[in-house]
Formats: C-alpha cells, structure tokens, sequence
C-alpha cells in the first residue's frame, strides 16, 4: 500500500499550496483595505482646506507601499493556482521557481524594514534602559 | 516503446535535476528571510520592552497625571515581534531542513513540507497583522 512518504513530490505538494493560497489570500485582503484606504485620503485631501497636501502625500505613500506589498501576495497565488504536475507536464519546475522568487522578493522589503525596526527598537530599547540605570 | 520509455525517464531525470536546484534556492533565500524576520520580531519586542519600561518609570516616579499604558502600539509592536520571531523561526527550520533533504535524499521529505506550510502561512499571518494593524490606527486617529 502507497504510503504518504511514496507518494511523487508534486502530490505532496498539494497542502503547501493550500497553504500559500491562504498567505497569499490574507496579504491581497491587506493590500485591498489599503488601497481603499489611500483612496479615501486622496478624495479627503480635496475636502480639507488644512493640510490637503499631506493626505495627498500620505494617500500616495499608501499606494505604494501597498503596491511593494502586493508582489508577494500576488506570487503566492500563482504558485497556488498551479496545475498538478506529472511526467507529460512542464509546470512542474514553474512551482520551485515561483515559490523562490516570492521569497526573494519578501527578502527585499523585510531586508529594509527589519533592518529599520531593529535599528528603531535596540536603539529606543537601550536609551530607556539605561536611563532606569542611570535612575535619570 | 522502449525508446519513449527511456525518453521519458530521462524528462523526468531533467525535470528532477532543475527542481533539486530550485529547492536548494528555496532553501537559501528561506534562511536569508529567517534573519531578516528576525530582526524584524526582535526589533518589536524590544520596542514593546521599552513602552513597558516606560510606563513603570513613570509609575515608581509617582508621575500619576503622565501614566497611562500605551496599549495600541504595545499590541502591535509586542504582538508583531512575537509573530515575527515565530515566522523566523519556522522559515530558518525550513531552510535547514530543506537543504538537508536535497543533500540527503536529493528530494525533499514530508515532515519538510509540513514545516514549508507552517513558515508560509505564518508569513501571511505577520504581514496581514502588521498591515491591518496599522490601517486600523490610521483609520481610529484619522491622521
């Protein structure tokens, strides 16, 4: 009897794609919400007589971060969306390849953002702490 | 029939050798994004520490009036560190793993797997928290 061991890898496969589906699902709904949110700020910013430029800026900056954020989301669910492989198909190599280069590109904006967050934090971290040391 | 047979098996051969080499660059990008979420998890929790530090400053200084808990930015940073630290974690066993299967068994082994869908969808987790977290403040301080 075929265990689930025996079983060719591209069957195997079938959870990891349930389970990019669903990575991929939650980070294209963030991207939605802050889409609608940019879009909110960019109509306010012709309401408001103060400051107007600011929620154009802002509502710009949504954009594009949501825009870096929605390549991976994006990624993911093509890899999901992928055909069962077998020894007559070409998609086989297609899944490896898209599932490395989703994680290329999240290496990219965490590379910056977790360089940031680490810097931000040790720094506000230790000021703190040794201001209690310094009883301050 | 014999001829497409060994035709066969070579495509395969081919198609096994590329998907080696792709999971070994799977396996390498995983571990260069464990440190980045790393970073990421500890930068948080380090800023969580010190809102909380703060706050019991304040307290033993009795600063009654300035003492309140800042509990939005403590659930993000604090919540999104841990969830960060968790992703790390699980994509830096998926990385190892994976390049030890590919050198071992030149394929890659269903415990493997399972830890493949517990690190990406703990990447979905800690995006979609730190993305809607932020919105929800955006939208509560109408900045």
């Amino acid at each position: 009897m075929e265990t689930e061991k025996d079983k060719p890898l591209h069957q195997r496969l079938y959870n990891t794609q349930k389970a990019a589906l669903a990575s991929g699902l939650i980070i294209i709904l963030s991207s939605i919400f802050s889409f609608i949110i940019a879009f909110i700020f960019i109509i306010k910013s012709s309401q408001v007589e103060f400051l107007s430029e600011f929620y154009l800026l802002a509502g710009i900056l949504i954009i594009l971060m949501t825009t870096i954020l929605l390549i991976p989301g994006l990624m993911f669910l093509k890899f999901a969306q992928n055909k069962m492989a077998n020894s007559n198909g070409t998609s086989i190599n297609y899944r490896f390849n898209m599932l490395r280069n989703t994680l290329v590109a999240l290496c990219v904006i965490f590379g910056i953002v977790g360089i940031l967050a680490f810097i931000g934090g040790a720094v506000l971290f230790l000021e703190e702490f040794t201001r209690n040391l310094r009883q301050y | 029939m014999d001829i497409l047979d060994q035709d066969i098996e070579r495509d395969d051969n081919e198609l096994h050798n590329t998907q080696v080499v792709q999971i070994k660059g799977f396996a390498t990008s995983a571990k260069i994004l464990s440190i980045f979420f790393f970073l990421l998890g500890i930068g948080g929790v380090l800023l969580a520490t010190t809102i909380v530090l703060r706050y019991r400053r304040h307290l033993n200084r009795n600063w009654v009036n300035d003492t309140t808990l800042d509990w939005e930015p403590l659930l993000l940073f604090g919540i999104g560190g841990i969830l960060g630290i968790i992703t790390g974690w699980l994509l830096m066993r998926a990385g190892i793993k994976g390049a030890r299967d590919i050198r071992e068994l030149r394929n890659i082994s269903t415990p493997t797997l399972a830890i493949w869908n517990s690190a990406i969808i703990f990447i979905g987790l800690t995006l979609g928290y730190i993305a809607l977290y932020i919105l929800y403040l955006i939208v509560k301080y109408e900045i």
